[in-house]
C-alpha cells in the first residue's frame, strides 16, 4: 500500500506533473492518428489544443494548417468546415459530423470513443484493438452527438 | 492503403515504442495514463509524515463505500467501536475511548467534533461516494495544516469534476436489511467553474445483545457540495447521524434507553491568491447540534454523568434518566504563505479558531424525581491562536531536511487557566540509491484536553496537557514490481488523560514501540498484492490487539474486479479473559455489465471472526462484542 516516489527528490516530491499528463495525452493522440491514417508521419492541425504538447511528445505527427491536414485535433465543440476527421480531446460534448473520436475523462478514468456513423463517413477502418471503443447508439456514455 | 495497414502499424510500433520495448495497445496506454495522472501523486505531502495512500482504483476494486471499509485494515491500529458504538481508530493495544489526537479532513476542512475533538461520532461510516482517494499520515508533529495537534491525519480528497463528467447512482442492500441510496454528480460547467455534489442516505443494522437491550444501529444522511470558481473553492457539508449508542452511559452496559442524534454543518471557503497560488486563505464555520438520551435501572448503576454522579455514591442521587441538548460552534480563519526557491521551501502561517460550547437543555431524573439544570461546565469558550513555520531544504538533490515549529495559545473562559505550548519536529528524507529510500522524524507534541474530557473530569481545571515525544523511521525499497517498507515508531506520553471512569491524567508515562513491514508485488497495472505485518510493545495493559496484519489482493479485468482481503488481529488477555485472534475475511466481486452499469457483491467478515471491543464493568467483569457483522452486500451502480 505504501506509495513510493523514486524520481529525484524535490521539495514537492511527486511523479505527478502537468508535463507527464501532457506527454501521455499526446501519445494517445499520436497512436490514434497514426493507426487510423495508416501513415508514419500524418499531418495534423490543432484547434484550441496546445500545439506544444504535439511538438514535444508526438514526434511522428507533423503540424500543418487544417486545409492540408489529414486529421484535426480539437479540444472544443466547434464545427469544422474542412471536411476532415476530427479527434476531440478533453470534452464529452460535440456536434460536428466530422468528429470520429473523443478522448476524455469520465468517472475518474481516461477513455476513448469512436463514433460509428462518422467513421463510416470517412471510410475509416479501425484496427481490431479499437473495436470495443466504437459507439453505435447515440447517448452512450453521455457523449452528445447529433450525427 | 488498407491492405498495407497492418504491416505498417507493426513497423510503426517497433520504431516508435522501442523505448518501452513493445508495441503498446491503446488499452495499455490508457491504463498508464490513468496511473501517472492519479491525483494522489499530486496531493501527498512528504512533510506531513509517513503515509499510506488508498487510490481511486483501490477504492473502486475494494468496493469501499464508507470510511469503515478502509480504516478497518489500517496498520498499527484497530478500528473497533467504543462504548457508544462509534468506531474508533486506536493505536495497537490501546482502549477504544474517545481519542482526541486523530484529525479527519475532507479536502481542506477538518471535521472533528467540537465537543470531543474526535472525528468519528459523525464520520466513522462517512460515505465515500464523493471521495477520489485517501491519505493516512502517521503525522505526529505535523504543523502545516494549522489545526489542533494530531498523531494521525486522515485526508479524504473529493473527486475532481474535470475527471468525472458524470452522474452516478448507487443502491446497496445487505442481508442485514440495511441499505444505502446514493447520488453523485460532478461536472465542469465552464472552464474553471465546476461542482461536485453528493447526496447519501444510509442505514447500518447491527446485531443487538442482551435481548435487544443494547444496539448500535445507525441512520445517516450526508450532503456534500463543492463549488469551484477559478481559485476559489466553497464547500458545504451537512451530516445527520442518529444512533443507538450501545452501552452508552450505563455502567453495567445494559441501558434501558440509549440514543443520540447529531448534526454537523460546515461552510468552508478556500481562496488561493497570487500568480503562483502560494498564498492560501481559509475561512470556515462549523455548527454541531447534538442531543443524547440515556436511561438505566438504578440496579445497573443508573446513568453515569460526572456532573451528577455523587461520590461517595448515594443511590437516591444517582440519575436514572439523562437528556442533553447541546449546541457547538466553531469559526476558523487560516492563512499560509509559501516561499519557494530551487532548493528551499518555507511555509509560514497562522490561524485563529473560536470554539463555543453551549448547553441548551439538561434534564435528569433520580429515584426521587425530575430535575433540570442550566449548565454543566463554566468552560463555554476557547480561542486557539496558532502560528507555525515549516522549512524544507534540499541539501542535495537526494537529501531533504525538514524543520517545523508550531506555537499555540488556548484562551479559555470560565476561570480555566490559559494553555500555551508548542509542537516541534525535525525530519530527514534521503535516497540512498535509486531504489532505497529512508525517512525519519523526531517530534515533540502536546494534546490539549477537549471540552468532553474536561466535563468528564472531577476537577477539569486541573487537567494537564498530554505531552508526547517520539521518533520514527521508514526504510523503503523498490525494485521493479517489488516494494518493501520497514517502519519503526517510538512514542512516550506523559500525563495522558484516561477515563478511570472520570477523566484524569495518568502519572506513569506510557511508552510504545511500533514496528511494521509492508510488501507489495505488482503483476501489472491491474493486478497486485499487498501484505502488512505489524507488532507493538507497550508498557501498559493490552486493551486491544497489539499485533496484526493483512493480505490484500486486487484483480481487475475488462469485465470483472475481484478483491480479497484478510485482516488479522492477534488475540490478547484482559483481566484473565482470553480474547481470541481474529481473521476478518472480506471478498468483493464486481461485474461490469457495460461501461455505465455495474453490479457488485461483497461478503464481509465471511469467517465470522471479527476483532472485538472489550469493556470492563464496575465489578471488574469483562464483556466483549464483535466489531463487524458477517454480511453480504449487493450493489447496483449506474453512471449517466
Amino acid at each position: 500500500m505504501f506509495k513510493f516516489i523514486f524520481l529525484i527528490l524535490l521539495i514537492n516530491l511527486s511523479s505527478y506533473g502537468e508535463d507527464n499528463l501532457a506527454k501521455y495525452e499526446a501519445k494517445i493522440i499520436e497512436k490514434i492518428v497514426v493507426d487510423i491514417t495508416g501513415k508514419s508521419n500524418p499531418k495534423i492541425c490543432v484547434i484550441d489544443y496546445p500545439s506544444s504538447y504535439i511538438q514535444q511528445y508526438a514526434l511522428s505527427l507533423i503540424l500543418t494548417n487544417c486545409t492540408q491536414a489529414d486529421f484535426i485535433i480539437s479540444s472544443s465543440d466547434k464545427r469544422s468546415d474542412y471536411n476532415k476527421p476530427i479527434l476531440v480531446v478533453g470534452s464529452t460534448e460535440f456536434s460536428s459530423h466530422d468528429v470520429v473520436g473523443v478522448v476524455f475523462w469520465k468517472k475518474g478514468r481516461p477513455q476513448v470513443l469512436f463514433i460509428n456513423k462518422n467513421i463510416r463517413k470517412f471510410d475509416i477502418q479501425l484496427p481490431e484493438e479499437y473495436r470495443k471503443y466504437i459507439i453505435r447508439k447515440e447517448g452512450t456514455l453521455n457523449v452528445k452527438s447529433d450525427s | 492503403m488498407k491492405k498495407s495497414r497492418f504491416a505498417f502499424l507493426l513497423l510503426y510500433c517497433l520504431l516508435t515504442t522501442a523505448e518501452v520495448g513493445k508495441c503498446i495497445e491503446i488499452e495499455e496506454l490508457l491504463s498508464e495514463y490513468e496511473e501517472v495522472a492519479d491525483l494522489s501523486k499530486k496531493t501527498r505531502t512528504e512533510s506531513l509524515g509517513h503515509y499510506v495512500v488508498i487510490t481511486r482504483k483501490e477504492l473502486d476494486i475494494m468496493q469501499a463505500h464508507n470510511l469503515s471499509d478502509v480504516l478497518k485494515s489500517v496498520k498499527l491500529h484497530s478500528y473497533i467501536p467504543n462504548r457508544f458504538g462509534i468506531y474508533q481508530l486506536i493505536s495497537a493495544g490501546s482502549i477504544p475511548g474517545v481519542n482526541t489526537s486523530y484529525r479527519l479532513y475532507i479536502d481542506d476542512h477538518e471535521v472533528s467534533s467540537i465537543h470531543t475533538d474526535n472525528p468519528f461520532l459523525m464520520f466513522d461510516n462517512y460515505s465515500l461516494d464523493g471521495i477520489n482517494h485517501i491519505e493516512i499520515y502517521y503525522g505526529s508533529g505535523a504543523v502545516r495544516l494549522g489545526n489542533e495537534p494530531s498523531l494521525i491525519i486522515i485526508k479524504l480528497y473529493t473527486k475532481e469534476p474535470s475527471r468525472e463528467n458524470s452522474s452516478t447512482i448507487r443502491i446497496s442492500s445487505s442481508n442485514k436489511k440495511d441499505y444505502t441510496l446514493s447520488f453523485n454528480d460532478a461536472r465542469v460547467i465552464k472552464d474553471n467553474i465546476s461542482y461536485n455534489l453528493v447526496v447519501n442516505h444510509s442505514t447500518l443494522d447491527f446485531s443487538s445483545y442482551y435481548n435487544g437491550s443494547i444496539s448500535r444501529d445507525i441512520k445517516g444522511n450526508y450532503l456534500f457540495l463543492k463549488f469551484k470558481y477559478y481559485d476559489t473553492s466553497i464547500d458545504l457539508s451537512y451530516v445527520n447521524v442518529k444512533r443507538d449508542v450501545f452501552g452508552g452511559l450505563a455502567p453495567d452496559f445494559t441501558p434501558t434507553a440509549s440514543k443520540t442524534s447529531s448534526e454537523d454543518l460546515y461552510l468552508n471557503l478556500t481562496q488561493r491568491l497570487l500568480p503562483d497560488k502560494s498564498l492560501k486563505i481559509n475561512l470556515s464555520v462549523d455548527l454541531n447540534r447534538r442531543t443524547g438520551e440515556f436511561e438505566n435501572e438504578i440496579t445497573g448503576g443508573g446513568v453515569f454523568s460526572p456532573s451528577f454522579y455523587p461520590d461517595p455514591i448515594d443511590p437516591l442521587k444517582i440519575p436514572i434518566y439523562y437528556y442533553e441538548k447541546r449546541n457547538l460552534n466553531k469559526y476558523t480563519l487560516y492563512a499560509s504563505k509559501e516561499f519557494k526557491s530551487d532548493s528551499n521551501s518555507l511555509l509560514i502561517g497562522g490561524s485563529v479558531k473560536l470554539k463555543e460550547n453551549t448547553i441548551d437543555t439538561v434534564k435528569y431524573a433520580t429515584m426521587t424525581g425530575n430535575n433540570t439544570t442550566d449548565i454543566i461546565t463554566p468552560l463555554t469558550k476557547v480561542v486557539l491562536y496558532t502560528a507555525f513555520i515549516e522549512n524544507q531544504f534540499n541539501i542535495t538533490d537526494k537529501n531533504l531536511f525538514i524543520a517545523s515549529l508550531k506555537v499555540d495559545h488556548h484562551h479559555r473562559n470560565g476561570g480555566y487557566k490559559q494553555l500555551a505550548d508548542y509542537i516541534a519536529r525535525l525530519g530527514y528524507i534521503s535516497f540512498l540509491s535509486d531504489s532505497l529510500y529512508i525517512k525519519g522524524f523526531l517530534n515533540r507534541v502536546y494534546i490539549p484536553p477537549s471540552f468532553y474530557k474536561i466535563e468528564m473530569s472531577k476537577s477539569g481545571k486541573d487537567l494537564l496537557l498530554e505531552k508526547l515525544t517520539g521518533a520514527s523511521v521508514e526504510l523503503s525499497y523498490k525494485k521493479e514490481e517489488h516494494s518493501i517498507a520497514l517502519f519503526y515508531d517510538y512514542t512516550k506520553t506523559k500525563d495522558m488523560i484516561d477515563f478511570l471512569p472520570y477523566s484524569e491524567n495518568i502519572k506513569k508515562p506510557l511508552e510504545s514501540h511500533y514496528v511494521s513491514l509492508d510488501y507489495q508485488y505488482k503483476f501489472n497495472l491491474k493486478n497486485w498484492i499487498s501484505i502488512d505485518l505489524f507488532k507493538s510493545f507497550n508498557n501498559f495493559d493490552d486493551m486491544s490487539s497489539t499485533d496484526g496484519g493483512y493480505l490484500k489482493m486486487f484483480n481487475s479485468t475488462d469485465r470483472f474486479d475481484l478483491y480479497n482481503e484478510l485482516i488479522y488481529r492477534k488475540g490478547f488477555k484482559i483481566l484473565g479473559k482470553d480474547i481470541k485472534d481474529s481473521l476478518n475475511y472480506n471478498v468483493g466481486i464486481t461485474y461490469k455489465v457495460s461501461n455505465t452499469t455495474s453490479i457488485k457483491l461483497k461478503g464481509e467478515n465471511i469467517l465470522n471472526s471479527s476483532p472485538k471491543s472489550v469493556f470492563i464493568l464496575p465489578q471488574r467483569d469483562v464483556v466483549s462484542f464483535p466489531s463487524f457483522e458477517r454480511k453480504f452486500v449487493f450493489t447496483f451502480e449506474k453512471v449517466f
